[in-house]
Order: C-alpha cells, then sequence, then structure tokens
C-alpha cells in the first residue's frame, strides 16, 4: 500500500471525525435537545465532505452531502431527531467508513457499497418530504436591494433606469417600488438632479459580487443597501463553515464566503480606521458592518464564530503532531538501551571505586529514567476512545436481543500502552458481548428478581499496584457454579471427587475445554471463546479473572502491564544465575532462618505474621540442585488477590530493565517471561510472577495433601 | 414639442408630450409642464408620442402628477408609445399613470 501522507492523514482524520459523530449522535439519543451535539455531527459531516472534496472522492461528496442536508434541516428545526432517524444517521455514518475504506486499497466500489449507497440515499431522500413543501417562504429567494441615488447622477450621465433594466437580466424583478417622496415641489426641483429611490426584489442565482458589481459606476453617487435572500444567507453561513484555516481575518472570511465584497470590505475598513482617531474608540468590523446594514447580523456571528473555532484549531494544529509509531518504538528501544549502557557505566565505576563517577552515573541514571519515563509517555493513550466505541455496540446489541441494556463507563483517562490499547479490543468486545447476552437475564426474569428492568454493562479502568485493571461487570444472573462443576467433570478438567472453591471453578470458564457451542447451549452464563480471550490476555503479559455473586452480576477483571517494553526491576541471584523479578510485584524481602528453611521444606508454606505463606524455592522450580550457600531470602511477592514467597540465594537490587522477550524456542519454558541484558553484559532471565505464584499455590495444595 | 392645449372650460387640459422625454431636455420639458401646472385643471396626458424617456423625464411627469393632484385635479395618461409603457413596467408605475379603464 503506497498512500501519500496527505491521503492517510485524510483517511485517519475522517475516521476520528466518523468516530466523533457516532459519540454526539449516541449522546443524543439521551439528550436529543442539545444544539451542541447536533452541531458537532455536522461539523463532522461536513468536514468530511469538504476533504473528500478536496481529494476528488465524489461518491463520498455525494453521500455525504445528503447526510449534511438532513442534519442541516435538523439544526433548523425543520425536523426532529427521531429514534429512527438516529439509527439510520447511524448507518449513514458506518456507511461513509465503508466509502472511505476502498480508498486504501483504491479499488472501485464493489456493487453491495453501491447498492448500500443508493438504499440510504433514497431513505435520506424520503425523509420528510411529505411536510417539506410546506411553509417555505416565498420571500427567502429574493434579493432585497434599496437604492438611493444621489443629486448628480443624471448629470453624470448614468441613468437609473438602466442599471434595473441590467438588474432585469440578472434575475427576474419580482417587486419595483419607485419611491419620489424626496422630490421637492415644482418650483423647487432642479430637473436635471435625481431624487428617486427605488426598493427592489430580485430572483436572481448570481452572487453577491454580481449584483454588487451592477452599481460599480454609481457606487459614490449612490447609497446601496443590498441584502441577500435568506437561502443566501444560508450559503454563506455554509461557505462560513467550512472557511479553510489559512486565514483567519474576519473581513476575509465574510469576503470568500460572499457575504461582503473587497470594496465593502475596504469601506468598512476605512470606517474603522476613522473611528480609530478617536483613541480607544476603535469599534469591531464585525459591528461596524452590521449597523452600516452591510451584513446581516447572524451572518457576522457566525463569521466571529468560525473564526473562534479557526484559531482554536490552528493553535491545536500546533500542539499535536502525528508521529510514525515505527519512530517511536525505535526511540523507546534506543532508550532501552541506554537505560542497560547506563547501568554498566555505574556498575564499572563501582567495581573500580571511582566515586565521583558513580555520582555522575548517578546523576546520568536519574536523566535516563527521566527520559524513559516521557519516552514511554509518548506511548501512552488513554483507553476513554476504546471504551466510547462500546456504546455503540452496546445500543446495537441491546436492540437486537431485546434486551433494556446501558453501558457504564468510568475511568476513560486511565492511560496506557498505545499497543495495549489496540489489542485489548477484542477481548472487551467478547467480554461485553458475552455480558450482553449470557450475563444479562431477559427482562422478565429481572422484574421477576426484584431488579430494574434496564440493566447495566460496565467498562472501567484504574490503576492498582503497576497495572492497568480494566473490568466488565454487569449486573446479571451470575455464573451457574454447579453447572460449570458438572461440565467440567464431565469435560475432564476437574475430577468428581474435587472440592474446588467458586472462584476456582469460575476460573475454569477461561479453559479451553468450554470454548464450544454445545457448552454454551448448557451453560446458563458464558463460555464462549473465553479461552480465546485468556489468550490474548496473556499474550499482552497480563491475566484475567472472574467475580460472579449469583443473583447479582458478574464481573470479570483484566490486568495489564503499564508498558511492555521496560520495567523496574529487582534483581536476585540464584547461584551464579541472575534473575529479574518486576519492581511492582515485590511487597518485602525476609531472611530465611534455619527453621523456616524446614517448614517449606516441610510444608510449602510459610508462617509469616499469622499468615500462611505459599512458598516456593527457586532451585527446585528451577532444578538447579542444591547449592551450600550459608543463608537463602525469601522474596514476597503480590498479584492481583495472590502472594507467595520465593525463595533465591542473594539480593541484589532494583534496576531498570529492557524486556527482550524470549524466541519462540522457549516458548514452552514455564516461570520465565523474558530475558534482559545486564550492565555487565549478562544476561538475566525475567521471572513470569503470575505463573510463578501458581506454582506455589500448587505446591502447597500437594504439600497440604501430603500432610 | 407643440403643446394643443384646449381651451374650453370644462373638461381636462390635454397635454400632449413627444419626442425624448430625457435629461437632454428636461429643463424645456419641466417649463411646458410648469405651465400647464399653473393652469389649476384636470390634465389628459397624451404620450403616445414619446420616443424615448429616462429618470429625469419621469421625474418630472411623477412630480407633475403629484402637484396637479395636489391642487385637486386628476392627471391621466390617456395613451403612451411602447417606450413609455416599457419603463412604466419597469419601474412599476403603470398602476399609478394608468388610464382608467373606461378611457381606452
Amino acid at each position: 500500500m503506497d498512500l501519500n501522507p496527505a491521503l492517510q492523514t485524510f483517511i485517519a482524520e475522517c475516521q476520528e471525525l466518523l468516530t466523533q459523530m457516532e459519540e454526539s449522535l449516541l449522546q443524543l439519543e439521551n439528550d436529543s435537545g442539545n444544539r451542541d451535539l447536533l452541531d458537532a455531527v455536522f461539523r463532522a459531516a461536513h468536514t468530511i465532505k469538504g476533504s473528500a472534496g478536496l481529494f476528488g472522492f465524489d461518491p463520498i461528496v455525494r453521500f455525504t452531502h445528503q447526510v449534511e442536508t438532513l442534519l442541516d434541516r435538523l439544526r433548523d428545526g425543520e425536523l426532529v431527531l427521531s429514534s429512527a432517524l438516529s439509527a439510520l444517521l447511524l448507518r449513514c455514518g458506518d456507511h461513509i467508513g465503508a466509502l472511505i475504506l476502498p480508498i486504501t486499497t483504491d479499488a472501485p466500489l464493489a456493487d453491495d457499497l453501491i447498492n448500500a449507497d443508493a438504499a440510504l440515499s433514497a431513505e435520506l431522500a424520503a425523509i420528510g418530504t411529505t411536510d417539506a413543501a410546506a411553509g417555505t417562504d416565498v420571500a427567502a429567494d429574493l434579493w432585497s436591494i434599496s437604492l438611493r441615488f444621489g443629486p448628480e447622477v443624471l448629470r453624470n450621465g448614468m441613468d437609473p433606469l438602466s442599471f434595473i433594466r441590467y438588474l432585469s437580466t440578472l434575475g427576474e424583478l419580482v417587486e419595483v417600488q419607485t419611491r419620489y417622496d424626496r422630490l421637492p415641489s415644482f418650483t423647487e426641483i432642479d430637473p436635471e438632479a435625481c431624487y428617486l429611490d427605488f426598493d427592489i426584489r430580485l430572483r436572481s442565482d448570481a452572487d453577491r459580487a454580481t449584483i454588487d458589481g451592477v452599481f460599480d459606476f454609481v457606487r459614490d453617487d449612490c447609497e446601496i443597501l443590498i441584502q441577500p435572500p435568506t437561502s443566501h444567507t444560508e450559503q454563506v453561513l455554509e461557505r462560513i463553515a467550512e472557511f479553510p484555516a489559512n486565514h483567519t481575518l474576519l473581513g476575509e472570511i465574510l469576503v470568500a464566503s460572499t457575504a461582503l465584497t473587497p470594496a465593502q470590505l475596504d469601506a468598512g475598513l476605512a470606517a474603522q480606521q476613522a473611528a480609530t482617531d478617536v483613541p480607544g474608540s476603535a469599534p469591531p468590523l464585525g459591528e461596524i458592518l452590521v449597523a452600516g446594514g452591510t451584513v446581516a447580523p447572524v451572518v457576522v456571528d457566525a463569521a466571529l464564530d468560525r473564526q473562534q473555532q479557526l484559531r482554536q484549531q490552528k493553535s491545536q494544529d500546533n500542539r499535536l503532531i502525528r508521529v510514525d509509531a515505527d519512530k517511536l518504538d525505535q526511540l523507546i528501544t534506543l532508550v532501552g538501551e541506554l537505560v542497560i549502557a547506563g547501568s554498566g557505566i555505574h556498575a564499572g565505576a563501582q567495581r573500580a571505586g571511582l566515586s565521583d563517577i558513580v555520582e555522575s552515573a548517578a546523576t546520568l541514571a536519574r536523566l535516563v529514567e527521566e527520559v524513559r519515563d516521557s519516552a514511554l509517555g509518548l506511548r501512552m493513550v488513554q483507553i476513554g476512545p476504546t471504551f466510547q466505541r462500546f456504546q455503540r455496540v452496546v445500543r446495537d446489541v441491546s436492540r437486537e436481543i431485546g434486551k433494556d441494556i446501558e453501558l457504564e463507563i468510568s475511568g476513560g483517562d486511565t492511560e496506557l500502552d498505545k499497543t495495549v490499547v489496540e489489542r485489548i479490543g477484542d477481548p472487551l468486545m467478547h467480554l461485553v458481548r458475552n455480558a450482553m447476552d449470557h450475563g444479562i437475564e431477559p427482562t422478565e426474569q429481572r422484574l421477576a428478581a426484584g431488579k430494574t428492568a434496564r440493566a447495566r454493562v460496565g467498562l472501567h479502568a484504574y490503576h492498582d499496584s503497576g497495572s492497568i485493571v480494566i473490568e466488565v461487570s454487569d449486573d446479571g444472573g451470575g455464573l451457574n457454579t454447579e453447572k460449570i462443576r458438572l461440565k467440567a467433570v464431565e469435560r475432564g478438567l476437574l475430577s468428581a471427587s474435587a472440592t474446588p472453591t467458586t472462584q476456582e471453578i469460575n476460573q475454569l470458564i477461561f479453559e479451553p475445554g468450554f470454548s464450544t457451542a454445545d457448552a454454551v447451549s448448557n451453560l446458563s452464563g458464558r463460555g464462549v471463546g473465553m479461552d480465546v480471550v485468556r489468550r490474548n490476555i496473556e499474550a499482552l503479559r497480563g491475566t484475567i479473572d472472574i467475580d460472579s455473586q449469583p443473583g447479582s452480576g458478574t464481573t470479570v477483571r483484566i490486568r495489564l502491564p503499564l508498558t511492555l517494553a521496560i520495567i523496574d526491576g529487582f534483581l536476585v541471584g540464584l547461584g551464579a544465575a541472575r534473575y529479574v523479578l518486576p519492581l511492582d510485584v515485590v511487597v518485602e524481602c525476609i531472611e530465611l532462618s534455619a527453621a523456616d528453611r524446614r517448614a517449606v521444606t516441610d510444608q510449602g508454606f510459610l508462617n509469616i505474621r499469622g499468615e500462611a505463606l505459599p512458598v516456593l524455592r527457586l532451585r527446585d522450580a528451577f532444578d538447579l540442585g542444591d547449592h551450600d550457600c550459608r543463608r537463602e531470602n525469601i522474596v514476597v511477592v503480590r498479584f492481583g488477590a495472590l502472594k507467595a514467597g520465593l525463595v533465591v540465594d542473594e539480593l541484589l537490587g532494583e534496576l531498570q530493565t529492557v524486556i527482550k522477550p524470549l524466541g519462540k524456542l522457549f516458548s514452552f519454558l514455564q516461570g520465565i517471561s523474558g530475558s534482559t541484558i545486564l550492565g555487565s553484559g549478562d544476561v538475566a532471565l525475567i521471572l513470569d510472577v503470575p505463573g510463578l505464584i501458581k506454582r506455589a499455590e500448587a505446591h502447597r495444595s500437594q504439600g497440604l495433601s501430603v500432610a | 414639442m407643440s403643446r394643443k392645449a384646449g381651451s374650453r372650460a370644462k373638461g381636462p387640459t390635454p397635454l400632449r408630450l413627444d419626442g425624448d422625454l430625457t435629461i437632454y431636455a428636461v429643463s424645456a420639458l419641466h417649463q411646458r409642464l410648469l405651465a400647464v401646472l399653473n393652469e389649476a385643471r384636470p390634465v389628459d396626458l397624451d404620450l403616445s408620442e414619446v420616443a424615448e424617456i429616462d429618470s429625469a423625464g419621469i421625474q418630472q411627469l411623477l412630480l407633475f402628477k403629484r402637484e396637479v393632484e395636489a391642487l385637486g385635479h386628476p392627471v391621466r395618461v390617456v395613451a403612451h408609445s411602447d417606450a413609455v409603457a416599457e419603463v412604466f413596467g419597469l419601474l412599476n408605475l403603470t398602476p399609478a399613470f394608468a388610464p382608467p379603464a373606461n378611457a381606452a
């Protein structure tokens, strides 16, 4: 795909605008009178049309124009936004999106797209045609021209009649009123002076400049007041709305939108200039123009709005730049290398005992840390827009399945890595749909259970101990634990005699065995493709668990790392090997006494301040054999609600480290999630804490059953 | 430009204008109209021989009509040429100068 950058920007912009349009439409469904929202929808459609026009994408321009026309009628209050209309507009938005897609492949429009276009166009055209004809003011499309000729006109060889004759060639003179009340008495009159006034109503398609141009030769001798027809005012307003951003002077906007001729602008500016001679009293140009009757106040207002908007846009354009994601990735990789090199210098200086270099290295390390944080910050985006997408999903699906469901969103400003945000969409979609399909009970059942008819699905995001937590919750019936247990036994995932906790049973729905259609029909709860969801989350180094209260709902909790690239680590040693634990998960470090060591070996857990802590000896876990070391240490780690102790030989302190993923060859390795290179050049393995905690738990249960 | 003012005591004064009623001849027209105005009688305007009329001419006619009527006498246009009809039509003055329905 070889798109030029402008086109890419266009596509990205259109997609953003469509998202905005959709959001505003959805909000309008609950807040139908909100003018700002309607304006936002209109602006989005309008901008898409304008940009598409620049690139010559006629199908988009043609279709969007129809949408815009409908929106315009909504804005004029001619139509009311009904839910049917809102649904139509949503579909139109989708269709515009579909029209934009073929641009990327440069393919001609597919037949089904053309058909959809025709069908939607017909629907749009049919809207409100019955009541459209009525109530249009006949005067609406008439120019109103008022001429007050000065006395010298005739003597200067000009005949007012010829101007009116010429006007009649520009359109239809609907009405001419000749007023002669300025004529003095017969004896006083100067027969060669002109005293006539005319009020003219003209129906014409000519633009303002043409009509104004008629009077070019008498402008100095004549007072001319030209008021464009209402429809022209609308055109002017439209032109103002699409005025490009390169000029932001009020006069320029007005002239470009044909509300004003350059000559009128000059006159207005001259008047302003004249007024400026009195210090501090220069009235704004808009006021002068309105006072002079040159421009309708509504036009000036629109132009001022647009001016404001353009200025904001300009400053916004200057604040935001689009950066190639690859460049960012490269920067972050480099910063990662810098982190490693920095630790190398620090370690080297310490070994050589160069205290001033150590100090410099520490400063360097701090700076590098800041650079790292801001580099990572560049990749961080808010999850809000991703959440907002679900408004539409929930709305559409709830209609489809006939349930009344609202989506509740919180924590949309929580930031996480762009890659994560991009890849979390699909799993979330799965979970939300599941919650709606299976989690929420039918309305009758809800009412019978004493719940509100309107069900709730929630999307919440928040930070928790160095991870991002995303919750998908519903207030439905909860999981049917017993059915899941039976199914699990049937599938051989659970022995019939086992007595797992409810929590453990619920986790079973993430097992691959549950992801068959058969399981869905037998389960009142969920189960479609949950193993896929879990795989996706785990690929992001995240975890997923589920909380279910029978009768009151289910919450699926996704825990994701803040970033994929760099972590603050805690270095531990086992013999000569080095391992890194993510610092976020480390709770405390305890020296392992001889008595404790026995307890660990015998029972697999340790009593710490009255709490039974499952403990795993990493030497055993990694099969390193026994090493006769003087003493061992326990690192207490926590992940989510689970805690465990890991027994290591040495505690080596904190470090920043760049995660290098393990190759495919090592994908079967358990307890290891990646590798990193230390300042010394040695390789250290990064421990997979969630996996190890699970093993510690399993180890403990084994220990308990043996004991 | 000739004037055939009737001297009948009753009935309107017929006033026949011809040629060009334009800025170039407007002073003469003004004088003629002033003379008729001073008679203070109803006037029947015959414009059938007017070849050309411009704003200056229109102005005089409008003024004349206004002043005569101010004295309580009607001014009727009993005939007009195509040139006059065109200008009256354009300026929407036909109703003001319309010949009465019975005097075609």
